[in-house]
């Protein structure tokens, strides 16, 4: 079928191809629906934006995207490209502004009946103690250049040294939540002044921390195995490096753009400025976007245990009378360098995930030792009024998409026909009246942010368990939510 | 100076228009300024702009890029533009700007945190002898 003015050629119920073409150094894949293609891909520019990946220098089998494809800044969100380490490039457009925004689920040994009736003093308690919201500060006392650039190095090991978790959430962290090769000192002033006051907190626009109950298991075993049960209350946090992320990112592009000339790259989109991964620029960006994505999973460290401290108090239990406990904290905008079999050989390649979600299969080294028979959990989060899930990784995972699985759903409406949408009705009410509390930094977010703005993210999670990428483990419905 | 903001999905994006390069930079300046922020200041600090960059693009992003750390980093807000110069030759762009503005303190005023002004769909064209671009802005 022709999309867009491109040639898509359907392989499986759940997975095109876009033929390699003039300049394209290898063929376009996307995991998605027929009917997601007809409703969506038709009207969006990101079937184009697979094309330009696919212009990558060293880029390895295909330029891919997930089902919840739509168009970003370089990569498509939902791109995944994985690019040769001796021949190949790196690109911010394949991480995205915002490095590291990823999620995490924290589970407690509550049951929903023991926590309804408290949830309005839960949700406010939340709201009290994280930071929500554009220019909200830190949870934490005010922190030097120096304790900043020790948490680039150190991650949420950091967080942990001051006393805002345990070493055992570490293991349940992707990366262990730290990634060694960071390197500060390639991080500017400028995203450092930017970042010093904005340690442990969660954001606005899309970003949340929410109170899910576990209203659905499709998969008995692993969902016993992440500790998962019917009725159960759980934490999702999604958030990301914030103003420090966004800065090194503007940062690296406008050097990576000077750099494609001194290299001779010609690429169809200057959001694609890339370097080749062992040269100075490409080395300077990956060591200052690693030291990013640890100020991210310190925040999202930070987060979950002043969240913890709000069922403490609302409660009157602790930690351990809670059974709270890190579930797993994805990445869902990030670049890496991982090992993969490419065409029988194992080989180390620059894996760029912009909107997508490392998914490791059962028996990987990389994921905690409680999770090798189940595979790596992956969190992908809906709209704050329908659902989220929970997913294994699979070895399909590993074979075709360099271990890598979707990571929400897309806007269906813009900010402006939501708040147009909205006029007149009393969302808090409406959402109210489907069990859902929210508080927020006020009720344009909320509108901006409604149900009905977004898509449904089960079509999304659906194409990847038939695809055989990602399987479905359970279902979170939304009962409290928190905004910026 | 005009500008106006079009229906975007995800982001903000603004198509801006102007007489001379000046008169663009200026419109993107106040467009951006709506976006982000909802205080109108009578100030009287001066900051000085010297950029340089290989093409306009990049230096209408540079220009924005500056306002937006000056916001976001330093809680300052420019009230009114002084002066503007862009010069275009020889394959380099230059722009030194004057502006005047002052600090705010509540940071409940910054109505979006723009992550960063992209080049997406950026391309200054003249048009009907009126340079315009469009400007989408990262949030």
């Amino acid at each position: 079928m022709i999309v867009n003015g491109v040639q898509l050629n359907k392989i499986t119920d759940e997975l095109w191809e876009i033929p390699a073409h003039g300049n394209m150094r290898v063929p376009g894949r996307i995991y998605i629906s027929r009917k997601m293609i007809e409703d969506q891909l038709q009207n969006d520019e990101a079937i184009k934006q697979v094309i330009n990946v696919a212009h990558l220098p060293g880029i390895q089998k295909y330029s891919l995207a997930m089902p919840d494809i739509h168009w970003g800044y370089g990569f498509p969100i939902g791109g995944v490209a994985a690019t040769d380490l001796d021949e190949g490039v790196i690109s911010p457009g394949g991480v995205g502004y915002d490095i590291n925004c990823g999620v995490r689920l924290a589970r407690t040994s509550l049951h929903s009946d023991e926590v309804l009736p408290k949830l309005e003093k839960l949700v406010d308690s939340l709201f009290k103690n994280v930071p929500t919201g554009v220019g909200a500060s830190g949870a934490i006392k005010k922190i030097t250049p120096k304790e900043l650039k020790s948490i680039l190095s150190e991650g949420s090991h950091w967080a942990i040294k001051n006393d805002f978790g345990n070493d055992e959430d570490t293991q349940f962290t992707e990366e262990n939540g730290k990634l060694k090769d960071a390197d500060p000192d390639a991080v500017s002033e400028r995203a450092i002044e930017r970042g010093l006051d904005q340690a442990g907190t969660l954001g606005s626009g899309n970003h949340f921390l929410e109170i899910d109950i576990v209203d659905e298991i499709y998969d008995q075993k692993n969902a016993a195995t992440f500790g998962l049960f019917p009725g159960q209350i759980v934490i999702q946090i999604h958030t990301g490096s914030r103003g420090l992320g966004y800065q090194v990112c503007d940062d690296y592009l406008k050097v990576l753009l000077k750099a494609e000339e001194k290299y001779g790259f010609r690429l169809p989109d200057r959001q694609l400025a890339c370097a080749p991964v062992k040269s100075q620029e490409g080395k300077d960006y990956l060591g200052a976007m690693q030291a990013a994505a640890n100020f991210a999973w310190n925040n999202r460290q930070i987060i979950m245990h002043l969240a913890m401290k709000s069922f403490m108090d609302t409660f009157g239990l602790s930690q351990h009378g809670l059974n709270f406990r890190l579930v797993y904290d994805v990445c869902h905008n990030i670049a890496k360098i991982e090992e993969h079999n490419i065409d029988g050989k194992i080989k180390k390649v620059c894996v760029h995930r912009k909107g997508a979600t490392r998914a490791f299969a059962p028996g990987s080294s990389k994921i905690p030792l409680q999770y090798r028979e189940s595979g790596q959990p992956v969190l992908i989060p809906g709209d704050m009024g329908r659902y989220s899930f929970v997913l294994s990784g699979t070895q399909k995972s590993m074979d075709e998409t360099f271990g890598s699985s979707c990571h929400g759903a897309g806007r269906t409406q813009s900010r402006n026909q939501a708040l147009k949408s909205a006029k007149g009705r009393d969302l808090v009410k409406e959402l109210r009246q489907k069990g859902i509390y929210i508080q927020a930094k006020g009720i344009k977010t909320i509108a901006e942010e409604m149900p009905e703005a977004y898509k449904d993210v089960s079509n999304v999670v659906d194409v990847m368990h038939k695809a055989g990428i990602t399987k479905k483990v359970a279902r979170l419905k939304p009962v409290g939510v928190i905004k910026g | 100076m005009s500008y106006r903001f079009l229906d975007h999905t995800a982001d903000i994006a603004l198509e801006v228009y102007g007489s001379c390069y000046e008169e663009l930079f200026e419109s993107s300046a106040i467009g951006w300024r709506e976006a982000v922020i909802n205080l109108s200041v009578d100030g009287d600090e001066e900051r000085r702009f010297y950029i340089n960059e290989n093409t306009p693009e990049e230096l209408l992003v540079r220009f924005l890029d500056e306002m937006n750390y000056l916001l976001y980093s330093k809680r300052w807000i420019f009230d009114s533009i002084k002066t503007i110069n862009i010069i275009g030759k020889n394959g380099q762009w230059q722009l030194d700007c004057l502006l005047t503005g002052a600090y705010f303190s509540d940071p409940s005023l910054i109505k979006e945190e723009i992550k960063a002004v992209t080049f997406h769909q950026m391309s200054i064209q003249k048009v009907n002898n009126e340079f315009t671009t469009r400007i989408i802005f990262d949030i």
